[in-house]
């Protein structure tokens, strides 16, 4: 159906989502911005989809049942000598934390964040100054002697990241840094576990850290991204850090 | 394990939040909604060497649980589930917003539209997916999508509009009781 500008209802949705193409994007805007009628089309669909998105976004940040992530757990025994049995704690963390919603999220005082996430803001705003910097190539047995265990920078190409710089921290602990072409900068931010398994989501600003930890390694991923895009990269980081 | 096992348990558990929100929409009942999840699961868990690009993860899962529930629904006749909105709002009551009674509006408007309006709807309006991507994963042409957009939104347009929960409604009398 179109209206009287010429616009149709399917053009107004693909406005709404982003997928309007860039030939048409200015016609239909200026219709809207021309036809009240038109615009109040549009201003509907648009709080409904916000709605939507709202009320929904709730119920998929409730924590997960232990019993899935038990199961997954079940599935596949870890074989490899450093990750048995190191990795199904951590995915049970993630299970029983993951109640991460949106103001629960935000930088709190209460439940505040654990020293390791401070030391990850700390070292990603460059208030800290490293023993030793590197680039792409960071010696493994410096990273090794740093974290307290064997670990690789995690190949987070596919996602538009590449390894940039390395820091070492005297009295442990390192970042890695990748950038995407754009300059977008993600930290990784690791060090010796306290031996608990954690796993959090947070927010501070525009920054999203997320904290995957098991009883030998913390790795703190902190980037400036969605909390879907955080979820994926996080999952591929920590997959990807065992040797 | 092996990192590309680690990396399956992982990205599997990361997709867990979303494909429980999308069955919560498709269903709009959460207890059948977690039943899916872990039919699902367990499909998933049994087939995991048929993923075969970890990014895909989401729509694969996506995939087994639409074939769940269409079974499902088929042996229910299509009555479908009641829409459960005790444990919906048991979900928010943490929560300051959106209000109760909006969410309690919105996924019964969402359960009026027809399945395959409502997973439209649902895939981009919810999850965030592009036409493109939402036509890959139910196999019809971006035209269809779009077109399946735009009637299944002014559908929910019209019974959101509609919907004015006054005394003696039916939400209130359900809730009140």
């Amino acid at each position: 159906m179109s209206d009287a500008a010429g616009i149709s209802d399917l053009e107004l949705h693909a406005l709404l989502d982003g997928e309007l193409p860039e030939a048409r994007r200015a016609a239909v805007a200026a219709a809207v911005a021309r036809e009240p009628a038109l615009a109040a089309r549009l201003a509907a669909f648009a709080e409904d989809r916000a709605r939507l998105a709202s009320a929904f976004r709730e119920v998929g940040e409730a924590p997960l049942p232990a019993a899935w992530i038990a199961r997954i757990e079940r599935e596949a025994a870890p074989s490899r000598s450093r990750w048995r049995g190191v990795r199904g704690p951590a995915l049970a963390i993630a299970a029983s934390v993951l109640l991460v919603v949106g103001g629960l999220w935000a930088w709190s005082g209460g439940a505040g964040p654990g020293p390791i996430l401070e030391a990850a803001v700390a070292a990603r705003a460059g208030d800290w100054v490293p023993e030793q910097s590197f680039g792409a190539s960071v010696p493994a047995a410096r990273l090794r002697d740093a974290v307290g265990d064997a670990v690789r920078p995690p190949d987070l190409a596919r996602f538009g990241f590449r390894l940039a710089a390395a820091h070492v921290y005297r009295g442990g602990g390192a970042e890695l840094v990748y950038r995407r072409a754009s300059g977008a900068a993600l930290t990784i931010f690791l060090r010796k576990s306290d031996g608990r398994a954690r796993f959090e989501m947070r927010r501070r600003g525009d920054l999203r850290l997320c904290l995957w930890q098991d009883d030998v390694v913390a790795a703190v991923v902190a980037g400036e991204m969605s909390a879907g895009e955080m979820m994926r990269v996080a999952s591929r980081a920590y997959a990807d850090l065992n040797l | 394990m092996t990192a590309s096992q680690a990396g399956f348990r992982a990205a599997l558990v990361a997709a867990l939040p979303g494909l429980r929100r999308y069955a919560t929409g498709l269903t709009g009942n959460r207890d059948a909604a977690d039943e899916l999840v872990q039919d699902c699961l367990e499909r998933a868990l049994r087939a995991a060497d048929t993923l075969e690009r970890p990014e895909r993860m989401g729509a694969w899962l996506r995939r087994i649980l639409h074939n769940l529930f269409i079974d499902e629904v088929r042996r229910r006749r299509g009555t479908g589930w009641p829409v459960d909105l005790a444990s919906i709002e048991n979900d928010i009551s943490w929560s300051a917003s959106p209000a109760e009674s909006e969410v309690r509006e919105l996924v019964r408007a969402v359960q009026g539209l027809s399945l395959e309006h409502r997973q439209v709807v649902l895939l981009v309006g919810v999850e965030g997916l592009s036409y493109r991507e939402v036509a890959a994963e139910l196999g019809v042409p971006v035209g269809t999508v779009m077109s399946r957009l735009a009637r299944g939104r002014e559908r929910l347009r019209a019974v959101l509009a509609g919907a004015s929960p006054g005394p003696g409604s039916r939400a209130e009398a359900e809730g009140g009781a």
